[in-house]
């Protein structure tokens, strides 16, 4: 029985542990203690399993459990540490929902993913490379590059528009294909 | 949604995720993403994007590198071009021709993308001189060939310097070597910022990353020296090691000689007085299902109570170490998945937040043991205490702690504190 709903559990945890992680990231700026909440998380779903109702979206009462640990990580770390209201937690939280709602095959998410990356130009990649496998900042990105920083600002976000809109399409042709 | 909107929106998400945006634009964006769904959409798909792109590059930094295949034909015909052209000048030239420094011989094959020599874009059947750095940019593989068939294949940015023929310093990124049979004094060495592996014949990877070194053996033996151990390490086919100056795990057998200040087996000692908290578990089948191997050992299982594993010195000796002294603290785990484990300390038994090690878990589903260094165990942030630990004081507690997926499980037998035996 106690093997069953803790298959149950892993099951569900590992099919959305992606999105409940990036919702928790997008709550705060840097990664220091996404894994930390999401630590506390996994023990709060765990312990508090046998109230969850499985008629409603596990995704979605994760990010329930997870908004609140993040309005209390907030608390404890003062009023700087917040970088977004309720109201706007609130809106993502409901945005994750419908995302869900439309959810693909990680598997192929993550394909889109490795072939969109190939398709960027050298010096995006190479964005990229500084900002997630370096760990840099805008700072210290326009340092290395010899770029400024709003350019290198502008660069980032222009990278990741192109990333999300290659992706999508990218996602798309394989759903008519199949 | 118009392009521009699009646009405007998009700067400032990214800038939220760069942590880039003043006060300002940090209100417009709260009040876009509650007054326009668009922007709450756009908002959720960069967020996942920014989570994966971390996932990966932390998945890249982490993992064992695998052994990349390439294609044997283009690996095997020059060298063995190679041999027959230097035999043939051994055979006419004679003897005198022998002491021609071989590093001559080293050539450099790209496989694909580009690469550098000494920081200068490198041509296709240049040679490589001993003393040389070489660098491989993103999406770049390069080969060294040597003389006696051995080749040496750099990944994507990685980079590392020729000392000779016969070592090589990996700067940064990762490689994979196949190195023939040599002799002994003619052993290949490849040198790292935490480690030294000496090679006789085999073939194996070794990367380079943020001062950890990752070493994984696919056939032969290879020996690696560190700075952890007075004795090398031997690693045997599908053996690996991560080593880093503050931690070591491996799955190789090890001994070095040190003197043991405190230890607990599982399989032998009584635990009332050591273990505060977790769940002993005796006679039980070994993760890996060998029942001699594992007749006592400390479970973790991360769903609530039994999440921590505590143990006190025991307080009738007088072999307390303290901070300062050059001590390391040993165990075996076995872990499911992939998460944390660390190590607390402290001079006051449950103010356990004063000096800590935690440490990515490496090598799942394989008994691993694990090395911290204790004096490298940082101070952390105590609410409790203003307690100090400054070298001298005498370590009175400490704590090993395991972080994972709840319900995954964690064993942890043979826990050892030990100073080298020198000390």
């Amino acid at each position: 029985m106690q093997d069953d709903k803790h298959a149950a559990f892993m099951e569900m945890f590992l099919s959305c542990q992606h999105d409940i992680r990036a919702f928790v990231a997008a709550g705060l700026y840097g990664w220091d203690h996404v894994d930390d909440i999401m630590q506390e998380m996994a023990v709060i779903l765990w312990k508090k399993f046998d109230d969850y109702d499985d008629s409603h979206s596990f995704g979605a009462w994760a990010r329930g459990i997870a908004r609140n640990l993040l309005l209390q990580h907030y608390e404890k770390q003062g009023k700087q540490s917040r970088l977004l209201s309720d109201d706007a937690l609130h809106a993502i939280e409901q945005a994750f929902y419908r995302q869900e709602e439309a959810l693909m095959d990680r598997d192929q998410e993550q394909q889109a993913l490795h072939f969109c990356l190939d398709q960027l130009s050298e010096r995006m990649r190479e964005m990229i490379q500084l900002r997630y496998h370096q760990d840099m900042g805008i700072h210290q990105i326009a340092q290395q590059t010899g770029g400024k920083y709003e350019a290198v600002k502008k660069a980032l976000a222009r990278v990741r528009k192109q990333l999300i809109g290659c992706c999508e399409r990218h996602l798309q042709r394989g759903e008519a294909l199949s | 949604m118009s392009v521009d909107k699009h646009n405007v929106y998009m700067d400032l998400i990214s800038g939220h995720f760069d942590g880039t945006l003043n006060t300002e634009e940090r209100e417009a964006l709260n009040q876009a993403l509650v007054d326009d769904e668009a922007c709450a959409d756009l908002f959720a798909k960069a967020a996942a994007l920014h989570n994966r792109l971390h996932v990966q590059a932390k998945d890249n930094q982490a993992a064992i590198p695998e052994v990349i295949e390439f294609p044997t034909a283009a690996r095997n015909q020059v060298p063995k071009m190679l041999a027959v052209a230097a035999a043939l000048l051994v055979c006419v030239v004679g003897l005198v021709l022998m002491q021609l420094p071989s590093q001559q011989d080293l050539r450099v094959h790209i496989v694909r993308g580009q690469i550098e020599l000494d920081g200068q874009t490198y041509q296709q059947g240049l040679r490589l001189e001993a003393g040389q750095d070489i660098q491989t940019a993103a999406n770049s593989v390069a080969q060294i060939h040597y003389p006696d068939g051995s080749v040496v294949t750099l990944d994507a940015k990685s980079q590392a310097h020729v000392a000779d023929q016969q070592s090589l310093s990996l700067l940064a990124g990762s490689i994979t070597c196949e190195i023939n049979k040599r002799s002994k004094a003619n052993r290949f060495v490849v040198k790292t910022s935490t480690a030294e592996i000496n090679v006789i014949g085999t073939a194996f990877t070794v990367s380079n990353r943020n001062q950890t070194t990752n070493v994984h053996v696919v056939h032969g033996v290879v020996e690696v020296a560190t700075e952890h151990q007075t004795q090398a390490i031997a690693l045997k086919a599908s053996d690996s090691l991560r080593v880093s100056d503050s931690f070591l795990a491996t799955t190789a057998d090890q001994s070095s000689a040190s003197q043991v200040l405190w230890s607990v087996d599982f399989e032998q000692d009584t635990f009332g007085d050591t273990l505060i908290s977790g769940a002993l578990v005796a006679n039980t089948l070994a993760p890996d299902g060998n029942t001699s191997d594992f007749c006592g050992a400390a479970e973790v299982q991360v769903n609530g109570d039994g999440s921590l594993l505590q143990f006190t010195l025991k307080n009738s000796t007088d072999t307390y170490f303290n901070a300062a002294d050059d001590a390391y603290i040993t165990f075996r785990y076995w872990a499911e998945s992939c998460g944390w484990l660390g190590v607390w300390m402290a001079a006051v038994p449950e103010q356990h937040y004063l000096h800590y090690h935690r440490e990515f878990i490496p090598l799942t589903n394989r008994w691993v043991t694990a090395r911290i260094r204790l004096s490298d165990c940082v101070r952390g942030q105590s609410k409790d205490s203003n307690e100090t630990m400054s070298p001298g004081t005498p370590v009175h507690w400490f704590m090993i702690q395991a972080g994972n997926l709840p319900g995954a499980r964690v064993f942890i037998d043979d826990i050892k504190v030990q100073v080298p035996a020198n000390k």
